[in-house]
């Protein structure tokens, strides 16, 4: 046999051999009344999971499995009266400032130890004390954290240097209790990647491979109840259609991601894939650098925004699965929100006011401020977030019709955070997510006026109007919530007139799971449907809806495809080495 | 993306480092040693300076980029909060305090010691990351370039046996098609086909879930690693064959092939003749593209989160985890040179004149 | 079946029109596409219809507009970077192959360093910190290709330099610019240009990788940002891959075809034996053991007559092509000497390997040739006597003998077509020291023997198996007078010994009168005169034999 036909015959066997390699494994899914274990797929790495080292690397993260290893006092803060949760009640002083809290009595960690008072007072002077970290500035600023007073095991006393009305949500429904007896040894917490990640939560991190998977087992003594899923494997895949390419063969369960907008139809109608709705209050937004002329003018500004048509961004990038914006900031949702609330969507109005504020056409159609600046404006979007990218072409395009142009610039996420840390740039696109909008004093947060020892509103455009500082420094010390929220209403509606950012839409939470491996889904407004209350008892009743109802699972004929495959290699192996063979008839014969 | 980016050379250009006049007079009787021991000494200082020079590059590229690592470490919301002594006790923790001098002289003296810091991202020491990630790379392109080598050299001297026939244009063409093709490209079809459609294998990961042990670990692994290697292998056998067809065509010319089949040798013995002298080449090639390999996988790594040393990178630079950057790229600079290295010291065994230079004038 | 062209002429036409293609796209793109390629046309993600045939993307921007304009950057990017690194190579590899000294070492350092840093993070890296942008993008990648060009240009350089014309200049003083571009810029030419398509053909691939890695430049709509885009989008889940991802994917794949194409025709300018068609039907033919009657017939004593018979021999190297050989009669008897004499060009090679069925392409040998009693034009007969009843010796100078094996192995190679391997290897050792070559040098490579061992090998090769006749094709051109003296002095012994026939080629006179019996004159194809090598000498009938034999006579004339 020639030394082509034995590489065609050695195809062949090779590809008789790839067959069987691939048949299905036994491991698939089955249909399992009682799921033991489920898959799904997360979007990025947050180390050993650890409120101290979850946010290194800076790349976007969610949290969502770092909730499942910690507990707060209350759960969450999206609420306007959380639910208690390792605490039982908190009361506070007369001033607000002071709450003592009661905890409960059956809580142990992960390590068996029991869970006091001591870590609670442990938990926020570490956090106060740690530079860096997601969870610090609850403890820094709002409010500002100075002492805990331990009565006994079970009850704890905080005081607050304000008053600190709202620390039921903040930071009670956001601050994960630490164990004293892991960390308080640790020096620097941030960058103690080592460290066994130990918490009070409902599973128990049990393994993880650097960059590419974690394992969470339950925690069967949870004092909430036995958790109903026994492990839950984690896969880091950082490709989105990957997830949710895995999540449609069946390789993962669910994916940590909302449904792209394109993909809503086709897994909504899918057979044995379910899609619900859970917000998570996210919100895509521009800031505008209000440190820079002409940026500083608001007339400039509002005119900008005006010439932003949020629904077609919604209907565009979101292709309809979303809600626009609002000029004042809040989300809609939030209890704090301005009822009266809505973007503003009037192109005329704006070239009328531009005009008024003597921003003149030049002969190439844009605007000249009265300095004599074309206003030519960068919009500087994260590389690794088409969704900002392509919002931000359209608005590059919407404002063409008040003359003024703005360029997209697309620059690594890296790049970006120093920029934004120095005001480098004219306009940025950014995302947050739950946590700062519930957050009653976000406006204060991100937009009150850069003093010392403030958070970098520098990292959210500097914004810097007295009137504003006045009303959200106000809204802080308030003890009536009602008097809190009309201040904030008063200080949205000046943000609305002087747009230092604009809302441009709030993604719809959709989410996919395959039923079939677990159908206990809870959908936990802010937090999508990976979250505690899936998977503890209790929480029926608020299993999310399903958008479409489809249970049976077709797997593929596996068996038969791969002979078929199988046959065809081996065959089309031979067959060409037949034809080969024929044409290899050596001519030398004529010779 | 595989080898050096959809390189379609048909000749592997002459080494310049062997001019025609490299034959050294020597009649000593254990000289077969001497010239292999020869080559090594040749080739060592290259490759020292070339990984000296790697060594501050490597150094000096990352920190071109704006913005640092520690940034990464405080969310952005309090990047002007952090004060300069809390910014230098966490770059302490890294190794990474004080001035670009300070922190050059700092790296060179670990690195001395075999320390390669640890990464700003990861928490880990950089030597776990790099051995971690390793395995996955070599598996994946010490495979596909294997295969490719193997499969492509294979398919060109068959193409150089029947030159200039229709057969040969066809294959020719058919795998410059092959080859230009975009390797994420390729990667990409080969998902949609085998993972998304016909459901054959898995769309993600290079590790199985937990349980997997012994064989069955071995088989899914191998599983995962399947497109993988399939699409490098497909996007790197254009290089092999071309690079095969062209050196056996010229060999082909050469008189000793005449000269086979004068003394009665069958076409098989005859194009034994010419496929010896033809591989040189071919093996130049494949310790290349093996080298090239090495980070240039990132792409495709990226289509199948593939836990590589090219994906690693990426997110490196995104992250600005100078400590990776650093490791990752010295990593690939010898693994680079070693290729180089292993590819010298096999040329006197494939070409005997390199290996015992001739006592006579040609 | 042999094309006249060679692969390269054909692909390096394909490859041009397919370049053609997107570069037409390119220029009339406001032709062809009716619709914006960076503004919303329609509504997002449209599947395709008349009015947009590729459909719309994720902001309604019509697809097909997208590839037409597409074709710009990525021709762009390509050409810009290839000239880069071309225009850079090239500086270095002349500077460096020109002057050589401290400049050469460090230029040749330097690109040997940029060539041991991997490329695509490389690329990376620089694309991630330098921005984006077409004209960052072609720098990015042209700084990082340039290396290989230069490296390879540098290697031409080096060898041009050597060449009789350009050392001629140098030696009359020419050292200066003008010297070095016309006698070597010109010369490379065809070198340049295909490592300029190669660059062009990996600046394009970048281009499209480092999109599709999110580090392009989303204001531009290159075919690789549509991949991007589609990828982001879920493409290969929503099916909208078909018209999203594969025309993109395509075009790219059309360039770089387009450019690996017209790559392989330069390269085949470049090296032109890379472009011979010739197909050589020995490669082909099979194994054969002698057939239990042709051992017979050898053992039989063979019949009078001549060994070898030819008659009107006549061959065209190409079907279509003039005849090299027109008619060429003689016989060879047996243990004698005959000599085919002629100029170069007369076509005494030709018919030798005509006869051994050696002659590469597809050529056309009419004619009768009878060696002991075969027909050896027909069928596959030349292959069975090859290195059996007839032995071959031609020139040894370089290359007949294969480099990579010793001189034992390849005569125990030729041995063991009619005997086992230990009788081969023990054979082998036998002739080697028959022709004169001491045990010693048994275990050596070609390289390491003067030429004049090399021809004893040949010779020796030649014996493996006890031929009949022996075919000597220009013995001893090349060697040194005493040397050849030396080879002739052996060819005499061993035909004595052995009782060879000898069929001798050769251009040499003075050789013919020494050692030959018969002599046949070949001029142009056709043969002058023929007989007794006395005979013609003392009497030629031709004017062409007695011009041929006045010859200057050498003073060695002492017969062997």
């Amino acid at each position: 046999m020639s030394a082509t036909n034995r590489v065609r015959l050695a195809a062949g066997i090779a590809g008789a051999a790839l067959i069987a390699t691939v048949a299905p494994p036994a491991t698939a899914q089955q249909e399992q009344p009682q799921p033991s274990k489920i898959t799904v797929a997360y979007k990025a790495w947050e180390n050993n999971l650890t409120p101290f080292t979850l946010t290194m690397g800076g790349l976007p993260t969610s949290h969502d499995l770092t909730n499942l290893v910690y507990d707060t006092l209350f759960w969450s803060q999206v609420k306007e009266d959380p639910e208690p949760w390792l605490a039982e009640r908190a009361d506070p002083s007369p001033d607000r400032r002071s709450w003592t809290v009661k905890l409960r009595p059956d809580v142990k960690w992960h390590d068996g130890m029991p869970f006091t008072a001591e870590d609670v007072k442990f938990t926020f002077e570490k956090m106060k004390n740690t530079t860096g970290g997601r969870y610090s500035h609850h403890v820094w600023e709002y409010p500002v954290f100075e002492s805990a007073e331990v009565i006994d095991p079970l009850n704890v006393k905080l005081n607050f240097r304000d008053a600190a009305p709202t620390f039921k949500i903040l930071p009670g429904g956001d601050l994960p209790m630490v164990p004293k007896h892991i960390w308080e040894p640790i020096g620097n917490p941030v960058t103690s990647t080592s460290t066994p990640s130990i918490g009070t939560g409902p599973y128990k991190l049990v393994e993880f491979v650097n960059g590419q998977r974690y394992r969470l087992e339950a925690n069967t003594e949870y004092f909430k109840g036995k958790p109903k899923v026994d492990q839950i494997d984690v896969p880091i895949v950082t490709d989105a259609a990957a997830a949710f390419a895995a999540l449609q063969t069946g390789q993962v369960d669910t994916v940590d991601r909302t449904v792209p907008p394109e993909l809503y139809d086709q897994l909504s109608n899918q057979p044995g894939i379910r899609v619900v709705q859970s917000t998570r209050m996210e919100s895509v937004h521009l800031h505008f650098n209000n440190t820079k002329d002409p940026l500083k003018d608001p007339v400039l500004r509002k005119g900008i925004t005006l010439a932003i048509d949020n629904q077609a961004l919604v209907d565009t990038v979101l292709l309809g699965h979303g809600r626009p914006g609002r000029d004042g900031w809040t989300h809609p949702d939030s209890p704090w929100a301005d009822p009266d609330g809505k973007h503003e969507f009037d192109v005329a109005r704006a070239n009328r006011q531009l005009d008024e504020a003597n921003y003149r056409r030049g002969e190439d159609g844009i605007r000249r401020s009265p300095a004599g600046q074309p206003l030519q404006f960068n919009i500087t979007v994260a590389a690794n977030e088409p969704q900002h990218q392509r919002a931000a072409q359209l608005i590059s395009q919407q404002v063409e019709a008040i003359g003024v142009k703005m360029t997209v610039e697309a620059i690594d996420p890296a790049t970006l955070r120093q920029r934004r840390g120095n005001l480098n740039y004219d306009s940025f696109i950014t995302n947050l997510e739950s946590h700062a909008h519930a957050d009653p004093d976000a406006l204060s947060f991100f937009f009150h006026s850069p003093v010392p020892n403030a958070p970098s509103a520098g990292a959210f455009g500097a914004y810097a109007n007295p009137q504003f500082d006045q009303l959200v420094d106000s809204a802080r010390r308030q003890i009536d919530n009602g008097e809190r929220k009309r201040l904030l209403v008063e200080a949205q509606r000046i943000f609305a007139r002087e747009a230092p950012a604009l809302v441009l839409f709030y993604p719809d939470g959709n989410y996919a799971f395959r039923p079939s491996a677990y159908n206990g889904w809870v959908a936990d407004t802010g937090h999508g449907i990976l979250t505690k209350r899936s998977f503890i008892p209790g929480y029926e009743d608020e299993r999310a809806d399903a958008v479409s109802a489809g249970d049976s699972q077709s797997s593929p004929p596996w068996a038969a495809i791969g002979v078929v495959l199988g046959l065809a290699v081996v065959g089309g192996g031979l067959f060409v080495a037949s034809q080969n063979r024929k044409r290899e008839t050596y001519e030398a014969e004529e010779a | 993306m595989g080898n050096e980016a959809g390189s379609v050379s048909t000749q592997v250009e002459a080494d310049p480092e062997r001019p025609s006049n490299f034959h050294l007079q020597t009649d000593n009787a254990w000289s077969g040693l001497v010239p292999v021991g020869r080559q090594v000494l040749r080739a060592l200082p290259l490759s020292l300076l070339v990984l000296a020079v790697a060594i501050c590059l490597n150094f000096a590229l990352p920190r071109l980029a704006p913005g640092d690592p520690i940034d990464f470490l405080i969310p952005a919301e309090q990047a002007n909060k952090i004060t300069y002594e809390q910014r230098m006790e966490l770059a302490s923790s890294y190794g990474l305090q004080g001035s670009t001098g300070e922190q050059f002289v700092r790296y060179l003296g670990n690195l001395a010691k075999g320390d390669l810091g640890t990464s700003t991202r990861y928490g880990a020491p950089v030597s776990e990351l790099l051995a971690d990630r390793l395995p996955w790379t070599l598996l994946l392109v010490g495979t596909s370039v294997f295969l490719s080598t193997l499969i492509g050299a294979a398919l060109g001297f068959r193409s150089a046996w029947r030159r200039g026939s229709a057969s040969d244009v066809r294959t020719l063409t058919g795998v410059m098609v092959l080859d230009s093709f975009p390797p994420f490209f390729v990667a990409l079809l080969l998902v949609l086909l085998f993972s998304v459609t016909l459901k054959l294998l898995p769309v993600f990961g290079a590790l199985p879930g937990s349980e997997a042990e012994g064989l069955e670990f071995a088989i899914e692994v191998a599983r995962r690693a399947i497109l993988p290697i399939a699409a490098l292998t497909l996007s790197g056998l254009g290089s092999a064959f071309l690079v095969a067809r062209s050196s056996a065509v010229t060999e082909l010319g050469e008189d000793y092939v005449t000269m086979a089949a004068a003394k009665g040798l069958d076409g098989a013995g005859v194009r034994r003749h010419a496929r010896r002298n033809a591989l040189v080449p071919v093996w130049t090639v494949g310790m290349l593209n093996v080298g090239a390999l090495f980070g240039g996988a990132a792409p495709v790594e990226t289509v199948f989160a593939y836990p590589g040393l090219g994906r690693l990178i990426y997110e490196s630079v995104l992250s600005r985890d100078y400590p990776v950057l650093q490791g990752a790229f010295l990593l690939i600079a010898a693994g680079v040179i070693a290729a180089n290295l292993i590819a010298e010291l096999v040329y006197p065994y494939l070409d005997p004149r390199v290996r015992r230079p001739g006592t006579a004038g040609s | 079946m042999s094309r006249r062209q060679s692969p390269g002429k054909i692909l390096g036409r394909v490859g041009l029109v397919l370049l053609a293609v997107p570069a037409l796209a390119a220029v009339f793109a406001p032709l062809t596409a009716r619709h914006s390629p960076t503004r919303p046309s329609a509504r997002p993600l449209l599947k395709p219809s008349l009015g947009h045939p590729l459909g719309t993307d994720d902001l309604g921007i019509d697809i097909f507009a997208q590839l037409i304009y597409g074709s710009r950057i990525s021709l762009a990017i390509g050409l810009g970077a290839a000239v880069l690194a071309v225009v850079v190579g090239l500086t270095v590899a002349l500077v460096a192959g020109w002057r050589r000294g401290w400049a050469e070492t460090v230029l040749m350092r330097l690109t040997d360093v940029t060539l041991a840093f991997p490329f695509l993070p490389l690329v990376l890296v620089l694309a991630a910190f330098f921005g984006r942008g077409l004209i960052v993008t072609a720098l990015v990648i042209g700084a990082v290709t340039w290396a290989r060009p230069a490296r390879v240009l540098w290697a031409q350089v080096l060898k041009l330099r050597e060449y009789p014309h350009v050392q001629a200049a140098r030696a009359m003083g020419a050292t200066g610019t003008r010297c070095v571009v016309r006698h070597i810029l010109t010369r490379l030419t065809p070198v340049t240009s295909a490592q300029f398509v190669r660059v062009a053909n990996a600046a394009v691939i970048s281009e499209a990788a480092l999109a599709f890695l999110g580090l392009g430049d989303p204001n531009q709509a290159s075919w690789g940002i549509m991949l991007a885009n589609a990828s982001s989008n879920n493409a290969l889940l929503t099916g909208a891959w078909k018209w999203w991802m594969v025309p993109p994917g395509l075009a790219l794949t059309l360039v770089v075809l387009g450019f690996a194409f017209t790559g392989y025709a330069s390269e085949e300018w470049a090296d032109p034996r890379l472009a011979s068609t010739g197909r050589l039907r020995f490669l082909s033919s099979r194994r054969r053991r002698p057939s239990p009657a042709a051992t017979a017939a050898a053992v039989e004593t063979p019949d009078p007559g001549p060994i070898l018979s030819v008659r009107d021999l006549v061959v065209h190297y190409d079907r279509q092509g003039p005849a090299v050989v027109k008619g060429v009669s003689f016989d060879v008897e047996r243990e004698r000497v005959t000599a085919l004499v002629g100029e170069s060009g007369s076509g005494k090679s030709t018919i030798v390997l005509a006869l051994l069925g050696l002659l590469p392409g597809d050529p056309l040998v009419e004619g009768e040739a009878t060696f002991e009693g075969r027909k050896l034009l027909r069928a596959a007969a030349a292959a069975r006597v090859r290195g059996r009843q007839v032995g071959f010796v031609t020139q040894a100078a370089m290359n007949a003998l294969n480099p990579a094996y010793t001189i034992h192995f390849q005569v125990s190679e030729a041995a063991a077509l009619t005997m086992p391997q230990e009788e081969a290897r023990r054979r082998a050792t036998d002739l080697l020291e028959t022709v004169g070559l001491p045990a010693s040098d048994h275990g050596a490579y070609p390289h390491e023997l003067s030429g004049g061992m090399r021809q004893r090998v040949v010779i020796a090769m030649a014996l493996a198996n006890k031929p009949d006749l022996l075919i000597a094709d220009e013995p001893t051109t090349g060697l040194d007078l005493v040397t050849q003296a030396a080879i002739l002095h052996l060819l005499g012994d061993l035909k004595d010994r052995l009782g060879l026939t000898v069929l001798l080629i050769t251009h040499d006179v003075q050789m013919v009168m020494r050692v030959a019996d018969e002599i046949v004159i070949l001029q142009d194809g056709c043969v002058v005169e023929q007989g007794a090598v006395d005979t013609v000498v003392a009497d030629p009938q031709q004017d062409y034999t007695r011009r041929l034999l006045n010859t200057r006579l050498s003073p060695l004339t002492v017969k062997v």
